[in-house]
């Protein structure tokens, strides 16, 4: 009884690793997933053909922890006078006046023990693309990065350099402690 | 000078071998192993898991090994002008946990509140907030909040109503009362807007206004009115307090304005240079119960309650008729009075030592005006308490500290309002069939009226009970209608704690449950009425200053003019408000400002202060007072017998908050129980009555039994039992019902008024073994020098000694002994701590639970020894169980430069960071709890259950949904099972400050980082800030003439702790108890200066 149960542990023990080795391969390289949105906005017509830089509609993402979608009046800002006949931006303008937002699909997710701070990337002059990727060329947003603790750290890491004067005001800090400034790479910075 | 012994618990007093065994293990009992018997299925899954849960938890909603879930972000449709989410507001707003008034900030993080603070800004609480006020998060989200009208039918069935429907009854029932035969009965209600309300519902509707609290100042104001003429509520200036006497009082732990008290008793607990010399205040206190002032005393005194009247007699005697410093001294009227109260009778009487009575009034007499005598609460009403105020008065206007110390004409108090005797008036009428209508709002007479009021049996014989209440409480049970309220973080209202200080609450979120405040329900039935509120409609409102309006500088305005605009009658209570401050503070305060500056700016600060800070002049006293409150006493006598004391105690207060795990898991400042209130007895009395701690006796006073568990409790007077208040609920909610014994009951009405103290009691053994959850006792000092105490004399001497040199470099594993290997070129965050100032009020444990998501793990599991608190406060005795010494330390993380934690984590996931931070990463631990193991302050934490609900079938992942869920912290990350925990300096300010200072490019500021402890800390005890910077508060607090008073602890581990402690100071002249026998032939037992046991091994 005992030998016949081992016998078909060992190949059983087997499949359960194999299964559970795609699964976190899957998770973590979770790039390419790119769900259909309520409202198929196109990065590529606006922040593409259009110009229309990122941080005007993500306007918080230079003072919040957050990246934070649009809210419907910003859309409005443009859409009350742009392409109003356009059966989806009437669909947007039926949102707007009912006061229901738009429930948009999560692309980028990180787990709650991470506390990842979009100001401070943007204000040290990281752009967008560089974890997003090229959302400009993009009808459905589609992650492309991994996000995984390595490509935080590879970032962190190769960013050492002594800042001049001229840069940004933050940059002040590092001649408060006259030594070059460091992306920190303590533990704390991302996890409280 | 041999150092005294302390003493954690008594076991470890009486050297039991069980302690000395526990001494050898790591943890207590079983704190570290798995508890058979608490898996699955042996849990009863109600209360217990529901409190775990309601300190829990946030979904995890990726975990791994998953495809993670279809998630939705919703951003708003219009977003409103001042949010950005992720992004905190702040809003002023007043707590109303209790009437005290104090000021609080509302941090809030997408619409939802997340924390409380206190307001800097405001007068009488100074940034800091109690323990009440922090736990007051979770009342807010309490999901046993009622979610709609009820139609309660007097207990029986529970049926929702319609709001329409319930107001329609309740307008029914006004209707067809008899004149003067409806009553709204409320606790202390005060703020302008808030009284005009209700003065004009009962006079539109012609019913009478009741005001009674849990605990009514009916002694305080009696006597106020005999001794001074008017019946006021006097404000006491402790930071002007240089001696304070209490007489049973318990100004910190229970005052009715106790964070201000506390706030100005610290600024003089600390050592600070006065005419040149260091100096600090003294206190001595008298009681029968061991009291949160009392435990920081420096000399105390156990004395019968029955004591106290002749004790502040004998005081009396000693300043006017032997010292005669008095111009009372000549007085005819108050010689005869005192005449009987010789001190060496009365200290007799009392057994008080001999020569104590005259050499503390040399000491008031020393401090004349800046001294200040406390008579009274519960522990003194025995029914003379009236007398005793009467006789403090006469005592502090002797040492002419009314008008210095004590202030009652130019701003007194409002804070507590309530009346025993109207109470038990409106009990009488009730009983006799007078009362058609009861409206009951924020007081509860049925859980805290003693059983002779028999509430129960009145309100039958009223025609109609209606409460307006946050939940359905013990008096919503005998109700006909149940009207839901809001909480004060969702409505609208004012408050004046002090006369002239208006302060404004205003809401923060959504009303979670579908509720009215009692305000709008008050307007509703108004309007329902058919009419408006007159006085409001009628009354001119001011349009502000016409010249400000129209450009003009403030400066060259002229007085502002009333312009009178009929206001259209207000529809809601915020229009009220609005036309209340408008027409009374704004209008008569000549302000320059315009009114929409003026309600931004009120609204802004959260409070328009016109008060007068100084005090008025000192008011006459009525000698024929002392003459009345002597009249029927005779000679002292020593007291015979066992006497009960009921007291309120500083964490639960009346009990009105009970629903609410954080605040009865946070122990008892004395006890240091959770979870429970007990019958406290001195264990010699115990001995006696053949009883043992863990014993259920039934307690019977006269013909009211109530059976509670005994505990043995140091200090307490050995004729008198003490029982705490406020416990017992029966109706609050799944996790305060029947949380503790309701003692209520056993006070007495006697004549007009509530006793207390002092009633004959007889104990019957029913039987032993009831747990008790204690914090204390897991962790022993096992005679290390862990908390350091000193006399101020010795102190002053050891100044003027050259420092001693320092010892040789400690042993490390790194770098063979020399210079560790950690720098800290930017910041190096540290932490000092003064053991004079810390009271022990908890306020910090609790905020620091709140700001860091600290899971309630519920009885069983305190008495594990699994509590999760980041942050203790240790509790050690020195000198003999009949009245010991007692001093306190806050104990958290050390965060040490050599951290032993650090050394032995095999997966790196507590590591030390550039800034002197000693770092928990949970994501990395897969707790293995070495760390705690090897830490010798024990103040890590293990996760041994899922608190978090993070599992899908997790023990609390079916309560997954509840709005507590909205009070956890989302800028601290959940901890789930296997997770070791542990203070991390509140690593998530720092972050923010860290932000902060680099998008304003300057370097973090003294000042800019407070930890949610700091923050909260009345007395200003703790302060944290950059060890780098020579010229921070946190190196200032132990440089200078606190550097011999600083010490690490344990430092001779040369663990390097980054928190420094402040030697406690005891200002008296005897000398502190020492360690007779030390008897060093026990195990465990190494005399304090011996070599430690850990240094060896």
């Amino acid at each position: 009884m005992g030998l016949t149960t081992r016998a078909w542990k060992l190949p059983a023990a087997t499949v359960a690793v194999v299964i559970c080795v795609a699964i976190i391969v899957r998770v973590n390289g979770n790039t390419g997933y790119s769900p259909v949105q309520p409202i198929p906005f196109s990065h590529q017509l606006h922040a593409g053909d259009h110009h229309i830089p990122c941080l005007y509609c993500h306007a918080g993402a230079q003072r919040s922890p957050e990246a934070p979608i649009p809210a419907l009046n910003v859309c409005m800002g443009c859409h009350a006078v742009v392409a109003t006949g356009k059966p989806d931006i009437e669909k947007l303008t039926a949102a707007y006046r009912a006061a229901t937002p738009i429930q948009w699909v999560r692309v980028y997710d990180l787990p709650q023990f991470v506390k990842f701070n979009h100001g401070m990337h943007v204000d040290a002059g990281v752009a967008c693309q560089t974890c997003h990727g090229e959302v400009q060329d993009m009808t459905r947003v589609r992650q492309v990065r991994q996000f995984t603790m390595g490509q935080c750290m590879d970032c962190h890491r190769n960013n050492n350099y002594l800042p001049k004067p001229s840069e940004k005001p933050y940059r002040a800090l590092a001649h408060y402690h006259g030594h070059p400034v460091n992306a920190p790479y303590d533990c704390n910075i991302c996890h409280a | 000078m041999s150092e005294p012994r302390y003493w954690a618990t008594l076991p470890e007093y009486e050297r039991d071998p069980a302690v000395a065994r526990q001494c050898e293990e790591e943890f207590v009992g079983r704190s570290s192993m798995h508890v058979a018997g608490v898996g699955r299925g042996h849990f009863e899954f109600g209360r217990r898991e529901f409190l775990q849960w309601s300190t829990a938890a946030l979904a995890l909603a990726a975990t791994a090994c998953t495809r993670k879930p279809l998630e939705k972000i919703v951003p708003y449709a219009q977003q409103p002008e001042e949010t950005l989410p992720g992004v905190p507001n702040s809003y002023a707003s007043t707590c109303r946990e209790c009437p005290a008034g104090c000021g609080v900030i509302v941090k809030t993080l997408d619409q939802r509140p997340i924390k409380l603070e206190g307001n800097p800004l405001h007068p009488l609480n100074q940034g800091s907030l109690c323990a009440r006020g922090q736990a007051a998060l979770l009342n807010l989200y309490d999901p046993d909040r009622i979610a709609g009208a009820l139609r309660t039918n007097r207990g029986g069935l529970h049926q929702p109503l319609g709001e329409n429907e319930a107001d329609a009854a309740l307008m029914d029932a006004l209707h067809r009362a008899r004149p003067g035969g409806a009553v709204l009965l409320t606790g202390t209600i005060h703020g302008p807007a808030r009284i005009q309300l209700v003065a004009e519902f009962v006079s539109q509707f012609g019913m009478r206004h009741v005001t009674s609290d849990a605990f009514n100042p009916d002694a305080l104001t009696g006597a106020q009115r005999a001794a001074y003429g008017t019946a006021v509520i006097p404000r006491l200036l402790l930071d002007r307090v240089e001696v304070l006497v209490t007489l049973g009082a318990d100004p910190l732990g229970t005052g009715y304005s106790r964070q201000e008290w506390m706030a100005g008793f610290g600024r003089q607990r600390k050592l600070q240079r006065r005419d040149g010399n260091l100096a600090m205040s003294r206190v001595v206190a008298f009681e029968p119960m061991l009291s949160l002032t009392g435990i920081n005393a420096d000399t105390r005194h156990p004395v019968h309650p029955g004591s106290l009247l002749p004790l502040a007699l004998g005081l009396a005697h000693q300043m006017v008729i032997i010292d005669r410093h008095s111009s009372y001294a000549t007085d005819a009227t108050v010689a005869s009075a005192l005449a009987g109260f010789a001190p060496d009778i009365v200290e007799k009487a009392c057994a008080l030592p001999r020569g104590t009575i005259a050499a503390l009034v040399a000491e008031l007499w020393a401090h004349k005006g800046r001294s200040l005598v406390l008579g009274g609460d519960t522990a003194a009403a025995t029914g003379t308490e009236l007398h005793l105020q009467v006789v403090t008065s006469f005592l502090n206007t002797v040492l002419e500290n009314e008008g210095a110390t004590i202030e009652a004409t130019a701003s007194p108090s409002q804070q507590t309002q309530g009346s025993n005797a109207a109470m038990l008036q409106l009990c009488d009428q009730m009983q006799q069939g007078q009362i058609d209508v009861l409206m009951v709002y924020g007081a509860n007479p049925a859980y805290t009226l003693p059983g002779d009021a028999d509430f129960a049996g009145a309100t039958k014989r009223v025609g109609f009970v209606a409460s307006i209440a946050e939940r359905l409480d013990e008096t919503g049970q005998l109700a006909d209608v149940v009207l839901p309220a809001l909480h004060a973080m969702e409505s609208w209202g004012d408050a004046e704690p002090r006369r002239g200080l208006f302060c404004l609450v205003q809401p923060t979120i959504e009303p979670l449950f579908k509720a009215r405040s009692f305000e709008d329900t008050l307007l509703s039935l108004m309007c329902r009425n058919g009419k408006t509120a007159p006085g409001i409609a009628a009354a001119p409102v001011a349009k502000g200053n016409l010249a400000a309006a129209a450009g003009v500088p403030p400066s060259k305005a002229a007085t502002p003019t009333t312009v009178a605009v009929a206001a259209p009658a207000p529809a809601t209570f915020y229009d009220y408000l609005r036309q209340v401050w408008n027409g009374q503070i704004y209008a008569t305060n000549q302000l320059a400002a315009t009114w929409d500056d003026f309600w931004t700016s009120a609204l802004r600060d959260g409070l328009f202060d016109a008060s007068q800070r100084e005090p008025g002049p000192a008011r006459a006293f009525h000698v024929a007072a002392l003459a009345e409150a002597t009249a029927t006493l005779s000679q002292p006598e020593p007291p015979t017998g066992l006497a009960l004391v009921l007291i309120a105690q500083p964490m639960t207060g009346d009990g009105s908050c009970n629903n609410n795990g954080l605040l009865l898991e946070a122990p008892d400042p004395i006890s240091k129980l959770a979870w429970d209130n007990t019958l406290a007895l001195v264990p010699e009395t115990a001995r006696n009555l053949g009883l043992n701690a863990g014993d259920v006796v039934e307690i019977a006073v006269g013909q009211t039994r109530v059976s509670a568990p005994v505990q043995l409790q140091p200090g307490v007077h050995s004729q008198v039992a003490v029982l705490g208040l406020g416990w017992g609920r029966t109706s609050v909610g799944t996790i305060g019902n029947n949380v503790g014994v309701n003692a209520y009951p056993l006070s007495r009405i006697v004549g007009s008024g509530i006793v207390y103290a002092g009633a004959q009691v007889k104990l019957v053994r029913m039987k032993a073994g009831y747990a008790l959850a204690s914090t204390q006792g897991h962790n022993y000092l096992d005679g290390r020098p862990i908390v350091r105490e000193e006399l101020l004399a010795g102190f002053l001497q050891a100044l003027s000694r050259p420092p001693a040199p320092p010892g040789p470099p400690g042993l490390t594993l790194w770098n063979n002994g020399g210079p560790t290997e950690h720098m800290y070129p930017g910041y190096r965050w540290g932490m000092t701590i003064d053991l004079n100032a810390c009271v022990g009020c908890q306020a910090c444990v609790v905020a620091c639970s709140v700001e860091n998501n600290v899971p309630t793990v519920g009885k069983q599991e305190v008495i594990n020894g699994r509590e999760m608190h980041w942050l203790r406060i240790d509790r050690y005795y020195s000198g003999s169980p009949d009245n010991p010494d007692i001093v306190q330390q806050p104990m958290l993380c050390q965060n040490c430069d050599l951290a032993p934690c650090e050394s032995v984590c095999p997966v790196l996931a507590t590591v030390h960071n550039a800034e002197g931070l000693n770092l928990q990463v949970y994501n990395r631990c897969v707790g293995t709890r070495y760390c705690s193991n090897n830490c010798p302050y024990k103040v890590r934490h293990f996760n041994f259950y899922d608190y978090s609900g993070a599992y899908a079938d997790g023990r609390f992942s079916a309560l997954r949904g509840s709005p507590l869920e909205l009070a956890l912290n989302p800028q601290v990350t959940v901890r789930s099972k296997g997770v070791m925990e542990k203070c991390t300096f509140c690593v998530q300010r720092v972050n923010a400050a860290h932000l902060q200072a680099e998008t304003l490019g300057r370097p973090i500021s003294d000042g800019d980082i407070q930890t949610a402890c700091q923050q909260t800390c009345p007395t200003q005890a703790i302060v944290f800030g950059n060890l780098n910077d020579p010229q921070s508060e946190v190196m200032r607090m132990r440089s200078g003439d606190n550097a011999v008073r600083a010490y690490r602890v344990l430092e001779h581990l040369n663990t390097q702790p980054t928190v420094v402690y402040l030697t406690r100071i005891r200002n008296r002249p005897e000398p502190l108890e020492s360690s007779a026998s030390p008897s060093a032939n026990q195990p465990g037992y190494a005399a304090a200066s011996g070599p430690d046991p850990e240094a060896n091994a």
